[in-house]
């Protein structure tokens, strides 16, 4: 089975499939993710008027960030379980169903990016070289949603019941990653616990590039990457080893 | 153990179980009980049973969707198997170039093979003018069509087809059953399950009856059409 082929043609195809199905096409890679951080301006920059000065690039930062996160992980939880067909009529390995939503939503994210990086060149924030610490820091995020996504979608099928656990679980967790306040605004004995969830520090070094012009907590980053990989790993095992139990419990 | 070269793939005592839906409980539901096949290269083999006998587990323990839970599975080093799929993986808004692409690369080609293979496809579905229409443009038997023409330059080396072939028109289905007839003729092997014996009559070399998960009766067409027969007539009398 050629494993890169399938997964980046049928990435393509959901891509694809997106564009043609909707008139407005592709526009939509760019209203979508508009509309979405137009709507949460709006209540706390408009409506409760929490943060102070630069808050709207410090709401931008973090809800890129998570958007790529949230929705990867909301399509990969579903990922196996929507091609319970598919699985009955020709063997796939696992662990390439995951990889797909992986690969769509990192494509979308590029346009959201691009489209952060271009307000905050248009405001006042000091365009640095310094910018280019995102690397990194994207690709910890990568590995993270990788790694949650082969887990979640490994665990799905068998319960469930986690699906609607997650949807309900992300929304929570978004209101804990710190992307409407900052963490250190919380006394330190608080702060740990916020520390948990790696979305704060990967949000946070997204901010500390961007907005700060300064290199990233590598310490928190090679932590989060660390566990990542391990959770990766883990995913990929149940993956492959009930890589043939799936067709047996998803009919 | 060793096998005749000519085996390609083979079965003994085989037995593939279900998880019951009880919570902690080990129980299974055994859909395949005890099968024993072999299957030679360039061989037909018809597989009969009636509903619920266990044929559809079978297929999908030959094409590797399931393995054994007991017994021993056999199958020759780089042997393709793919069960015939028609449609496979299609997403309808999406044109037939790209989802002929699509139902290849599922069946194992790479990408390059895969676009090789496609005015061949087109031009024995003879659907050659839409193929960048978007599928869900295409009649059910343009689509059928297409359909088949993956699976037949896919060309596995064994192919696994359920029931008769009701693809499309009666112009096409003489089409289709030449080509068929054709890769048994070039060495492919083919495997067709049905629950009559008419269709098995025409296709096949040998025949293996399918009973509540268990391969009762074996043997060349003639004899086990005889046997079952007189089986059948028993139950009813």
């Amino acid at each position: 089975m050629q494993i890169v082929d399938l997964i980046l043609y049928k990435a393509y195809a959901e891509l694809r499939r997106d564009i043609a199905s909707a008139y407005l096409g592709m526009l939509w890679w760019v209203l979508e993710p508009l509309m979405y951080m137009a709507a949460f301006y709006m209540v706390f920059a408009v409506g409760i008027r929490s943060g102070g000065e630069n808050f709207v690039s410090f709401l931008l930062c973090g809800l890129a960030s998570w958007k790529w996160f949230a929705s990867t992980l909301n399509q990969a939880a579903a990922s196996i379980v929507m091609h319970r067909g598919l699985i009955q009529q020709v063997y796939i390995p696992k662990v390439i169903l995951p990889l797909i939503p992986a690969v769509v939503n990192f494509v979308k994210f590029q346009v959201i990016l691009l489209l952060l990086l271009l307000f905050l060149w248009a405001g006042d924030t000091p365009v640095s070289l310094n910018w280019f610490y995102l690397l990194p820091v994207i690709l910890v995020e990568l590995v993270f949603i990788l790694a949650c996504s082969l887990l979640i979608a490994a665990l799905v099928p068998f319960v469930m019941d986690l699906r609607i656990l997650i949807t309900n679980g992300l929304t929570m967790m978004m209101f804990l990653s710190g992307i409407f306040f900052s963490v250190k605004d919380f006394p330190e004995d608080v702060q740990v616990y916020f520390y948990l969830n790696p979305m704060v520090s990967i949000i946070e070094s997204f901010r500390a590039v961007l907005l700060d012009g300064v290199v990233p907590d590598w310490h928190a980053l090679g932590l989060v990457l660390f566990c990542s990989i391990l959770a990766g790993l883990v995913g990929c095992w149940v993956l492959r080893r009930f890589d043939h139990h799936y067709a047996k419990v998803m009919l | 153990m060793t096998y005749d070269a000519d085996v390609i793939l083979s079965l003994e005592h085989v037995g593939v179980g279900y998880p019951t839906r009880k919570l902690f409980s080990r129980e299974k539901f055994w859909a395949l009980d005890d099968v024993s096949l072999t299957l030679s290269r360039g061989e037909t083999l018809g597989v009969l049973g009636r509903n619920g006998a266990g044929k559809s587990t079978l297929l999908k323990l030959l094409s590797g969707i399931l393995v054994p839970d007991r017994g021993v599975l056999y199958r020759k080093e780089k042997i393709t198997i793919s069960l015939l799929a028609l449609q496979l993986g299609f997403m309808p808004q999406l044109s037939g170039r790209e989802n002929a692409m699509m139902s290849c690369i599922l069946l194992g080609l790479s990408r390059s093979e895969a676009s090789q293979r496609l005015d061949r496809i087109f031009s024995f579905a003879e659907i050659e003018h839409a193929m960048d229409k978007p599928v869900s443009t295409y009649s059910a038997g343009m689509r059928a069509r297409l359909g088949f023409g993956v699976a037949m330059e896919a060309d596995p080396d064994v192919l696994l087809v359920d029931e008769v072939l009701g693809v499309g028109d009666a112009h096409f289905r003489k089409k289709s059953s030449a080509m068929l007839k054709q890769r048994m003729g070039a060495g492919r092997s083919v495997v067709v399950v049905s629950h009559e014996l008419a269709t098995l009559r025409q296709l096949c070399d040998r025949v293996v009856v399918l009973d509540k998960g268990r391969t009762t009766l074996s043997g060349n067409v003639s004899e086990i059409l005889a046997v079952y027969q007189a089986e059948t007539e028993n139950l009813r009398a």
